[in-house]
């Protein structure tokens, strides 16, 4: 099986649409990002990473309904798949590995 | 109070997102902008929003251009399928609109063509545009005219004296030799040519060595076809050609191929220029006062033409002898433009070139007029395709494709059809046309552009108007022209019959004039006549003296038949005089300036068989000695002279040397015939005598009994076959009427294009009218209907609904006269002797576009007219 690739970005947003489970869309994943991490995010950048993850497999998304607010237009909320779950999984073993293969003394400071 | 994002952001992230996800972003976008105004206030939102866009345009957002409709296989199948159903429900159309524009397009290659042709004359040799032809422009009573021949002795001398004239050669076939191979003779063309001809022109050399041929006296150099038909597969090269009647014999040098068809010389055998006769010395003939030599230079690469020409003032002062040289200008004709100045045809050209433009217009018109037109039948499927959803873009890019493929198709079409009729229309005009697509590429490209543009025009009508239209009006089926779009029709409409009118007014006004020339009292009878040429090197015999003698007996036993009127001797007929000219002085006015009079020889019985009015004085007598110097001149003659009577009138003949000045006592004067074509003005004229019943080399003119022509031609053809000859009776006797009625050949020919043009051009013009006028009456079919009901009769609607018509046929004719007037007053500039332009011309042409208009328009009309208004009001 091919490795799974996935970037630190993507890693966080696929964690943060996890987080928010049932209320991903566009701008509370935004918000829940910056706040958590105290970093801001463009729409553009993370546009784009939800449409390619969801190209790949890792996202889906369906549309909500029409409310009155923000001109009567759609979300579109985000939830992981069992694939986006495995890609997860394997970035976080991997760290694990890598955390207990250091040896004691390395960070003998 | 709400504000929204920025307009112009909102419209650039519409047009680039991704459709899928514009709904979803959008909202995002707005709720963010939303939440900023909240907290940062109006700028820094928008200022964020723009941001945001901008972010925004990346690869995963962006729509897939790639697959928009107009390249969507699916959608383009259905373009395709949409537009050939349309072809095949209205195939009348299609075929008129397709077929109208391939015969434009045509008509417009053979013309170029035809056009092309006559400009490649003389430019296949490698160095053309450094070869001139030597003429010499005289100047007369403040009129100029130019011959492209000068004196013997220029060519070499301007070699001789100016570094710029790196060759010449001279060109001259003053005589038919019969050339003698064991027991085959043949009757080639030869010219005497300088040895600097190879290096004037290539005509490609297939074996031998020219260069030392044309050097080298008892030399030939053959055609490829005059070395064949002698000695077949052998070679050639060496072999020993006699002369017929004379003791000579060359060896043959070189063989060229045959000059093309383009080539301005012609020539089946070449002599060098140290074989030609005595009589072309410089101490006689070929000296520095008689113009007959056709010459050619060769400049350096840099040499200024012009330049020299000034510099050949000095050269002129120098060396010619006539008095009145200082009159006379030398001038250099670059080689290409020869063919132009020789048939005199630039004009004919030049018109050929205009009618080709103005088919290809109307025909182009005639495309846009009918998509136009027919774009209207389809408002119902733009109606639907736009309420499922089509963009007005795709409407736009459907129609210019449609119509760009349909001309495409036309032109296709177009090219097909030259490839099959050219052979015919080669046949038809004598010529030797090709159409090669690697020679003609500018002209195709020149096509594919004119096509492409048609197409576009013819497209952009319905696509930007047609497109326009509300769904909910066009899927009822009451689309309209818009303003703009009827007056452009209709203006088109006015071009294409202005165009025909003038055309067809032109093609009256050319044959109008061809009868006219040819109805003409020529003030000569060329009925009847036959003119026979007598060569005596035609005839076997030891020398030139026996087959004199033989020929002459000939005459008497032609006078004694009964089907033959009279004969005489002469040196050409009417029709076929030489361009031979000398000045003349009156010899009790010697010191006037001399008349230039045109000069011929004719011998007894010579104004008699050509039935020639002598109006003063008498005819030629064979009994007076003292007639041996004696001329008879025409009245034009006697006008420049300034004569009322002929006592003790002498004609001086000027000459390089005294010698040569004969007194010429005038005997008589002649009414003024046509001795050439209408085209030409008559020119003082004067006829030699050759006295008694000697043989005069050349022509025997013998007019027959009306009657018993067929007789009268036995007779000649017996005494004719007597002598042996080598050619058959038919090589060399013509009908003098029909010889003359030739130099008409090329008006006719003219004539005939012009014919065949506008037909054409009325043709696609009409069908244009009829295609537009169905169109409109089939929009105003509700019209005709609620009038019928209301008790209109079938007259007065078809007079309604050709009214509009018949008021742009009239414009048009407005329009056409002052430019048939000017054009055909322009083309009759080239005749001394016009027809008229009679009002009547115009009348002609006006009717007969007024008619043909009328037909087409009120046929639909009729029809229309005659429905049963039920039909046309069933539905609403």
């Amino acid at each position: 099986m091919a490795k799974i690739q996935l970037g630190e970005f993507e890693e966080i947003v696929l964690l943060t649409v996890a987080v928010l489970f049932d209320e991903a869309y566009g701008v509370s994943i935004k918000q829940e990002i910056e706040e958590r991490l105290e970093r801001s995010v463009s729409v553009g950048a993370l546009q784009s990473a939800l449409r390619r993850m969801e190209d790949k497999g890792f996202l889906k998304s369906r549309l909500g309904e029409a409310t009155q607010v923000r001109g009567g237009k759609r979300k579109r909320y985000f939830t992981v798949t069992p694939y986006g779950k495995q890609a997860l999984t394997e970035v976080k073993d991997a760290r694990l590995r890598l955390w207990q293969a250091i040896p004691k003394i390395a960070f003998d400071f | 109070m709400k504000t929204s994002p920025p307009r112009w952001a909102q419209y650039f992230f519409r047009w680039y997102c991704h459709p899928a996800y514009y709904e979803d972003l959008q909202g995002d976008l707005e709720e963010l902008y939303e939440e900023r105004v909240r907290q940062a206030g109006t700028r820094q939102a928008k200022w964020k929003y723009m941001r945001d866009v901008l972010l925004l345009f990346r690869p995963a957002i962006i729509r897939p251009f790639s697959t928009s409709s107009i390249t969507n296989p699916a959608m383009f199948r259905n373009y395709l399928k949409v537009s050939t159903r349309n072809l095949l429900k209205y195939k009348s159309y299609a075929l008129l609109n397709i077929l109208g524009l391939a015969i434009g397009i045509t008509a417009t290659i053979f013309l170029l063509l035809i056009v092309r042709y006559e400009q490649s004359f003389d430019t296949f040799h490698s160095d053309h545009d450094q070869v001139y032809r030597i003429g010499e422009y005289h100047e007369m009573g403040g009129k100029g005219d130019v011959l492209y021949k000068t004196k013997s002795p220029v060519a070499p001398t301007m070699a001789e004296d100016y570094a710029e004239v790196v060759a010449y050669t001279r060109f001259f076939s003053p005589e038919n030799m019969r050339l003698r191979y064991q027991d085959q003779t043949i009757n080639p063309q030869v010219h005497y040519v300088d040895s600097g001809f190879a290096q004037l022109f290539d005509f490609g050399l297939i074996s031998g060595d020219i260069v030392y041929s044309l050097k080298t006296r008892d030399q030939i150099v053959l055609t490829q076809s005059t070395a064949e038909s002698l000695f077949g597969q052998e070679d050639p090269i060496g072999k020993i050609l006699g002369v017929v009647n004379k003791e000579l014999q060359f060896v043959v040098g070189a063989v060229v191929a045959d000059p093309p068809d383009n080539s301005s010389l012609q020539f089946q055998a070449l002599l060098p220029w140290l074989n030609t006769p005595e009589w072309l010395a410089p101490d006689q003939a070929g000296d520095w006062y008689n113009t007959f030599m056709e010459a050619y230079v060769k400049l350096t690469p840099t040499a200024n033409a012009p330049g020299l020409e000034e510099a050949l003032i000095a050269f002129r002062d120098k060396y010619f002898v006539d008095p009145e040289a200082n009159q006379t200008h030398i001038t250099l004709l670059p080689l290409e433009k020869l063919r132009g100045e020789e048939t005199q045809n630039a004009s004919i050209m030049t018109l050929l070139g205009i009618i080709a433009v103005i088919t290809l217009a109307i025909a182009c018109v005639n495309f846009t007029n009918l998509s136009t037109a027919q774009s209207l039948l389809r408002s119902r499927e733009i109606g639907l395709r736009k309420s499922l959803g089509s963009l007005r873009s795709q409407l736009v890019v459907q129609f210019l494709a449609e119509s760009l493929l349909t001309c495409l198709l036309a032109l296709v079409l177009g090219v097909l059809l030259v490839h099959l009729l050219l052979p015919w229309f080669n046949q038809y005009f004598d010529l030797p046309l090709t159409f090669h697509y690697w020679q003609n590429l500018s002209l195709l490209l020149w096509l594919l552009g004119i096509g492409i543009g048609t197409g576009l025009l013819a497209g952009l009508y319905p696509a930007l108007f047609v497109s326009r239209m509300n769904p909910v009006r066009s899927l009822k089926g009451d689309g309209k022209h818009q303003a703009s779009g009827r007056y452009l029709q209709k203006g088109l409409i006015v071009l294409q019959y202005a165009a025909s009118i003038l055309l067809i007014a032109g093609t009256l006004v050319i044959w109008r004039q061809i009868q006219y020339m040819k109805n003409q009292d020529l003030h000569f009878n060329k009925d009847h006549v036959v003119a026979l040429s007598l060569w005596y090197s035609n005839f076997d015999f030891q020398s030139e003296e026996q087959a004199i003698s033989a020929i002459q007996t000939i005459i008497p036993r032609l006078e004694k038949e009964t089907a033959i009127t009279s004969l005489a001797f002469a040196e050409k007929v009417p029709g076929q005089y030489n361009y031979n000219y000398n000045d003349f002085y009156d010899i009790d006015h010697p010191t006037e300036p001399p008349v230039n009079i045109r000069k011929t020889t004719v011998a007894d019985n010579y104004f008699k068989t050509f039935d020639i009015e002598i109006v003063l004085g008498r005819a030629f007598s064979p009994e007076l000695a003292s007639d041996s110097t004696a001329v008879i001149i025409n009245e034009t003659a006697m006008k420049q002279l300034g004569w009322t009577d002929l006592e003790g009138k002498f004609l001086l003949e000027g000459g390089n040397n005294a010698e040569e000045e004969m007194r010429h006592p005038v005997v008589g004067v002649v009414k003024d015939y046509h001795y050439q074509s209408l085209k030409d003005e008559i020119e003082p004229l004067l006829h030699y005598y050759y006295g008694g019943d000697a043989y005069y080399s050349s022509q025997l003119a013998v007019r027959l009994q009306p009657e018993r022509i067929s007789d009268g031609l036995a007779a000649l053809e017996q005494a004719y076959e007597s002598l042996n000859p080598h050619e058959p009776f038919d090589y060399f006797y013509s009908f003098v009427d029909q010889e003359f009625d030739q130099m008409y050949k090329s008006q006719e020919r003219l004539g005939l294009t012009a014919t065949l043009f506008a037909g054409i051009a009325v043709v696609l013009a009409s069908l244009g009218l009829l295609g537009l006028a169905s169109f409109a009456t089939r929009q105003r079919r509700k019209e005709v209907g609620v009038r019928k009901v209301l008790g209109a009769s079938v007259l007065q609607i078809i007079v309604l609904l050709s009214r509009n018509f018949a008021l742009l046929v009239l414009l048009a004719f407005l329009i056409a006269c002052p430019l048939v007037y000017y054009a055909a007053d322009q083309f009759l500039q080239d005749f001394a002797y016009r027809a008229p332009i009679r009002i009547d011309i115009f009348v002609i042409a006006g009717i007969a576009a007024i008619l043909i208009a009328g037909f087409s328009v009120s046929l639909q009309a009729f029809r229309a007219a005659s429905v049963n208004p039920v039909h046309s009001l069933r539905n609403e």
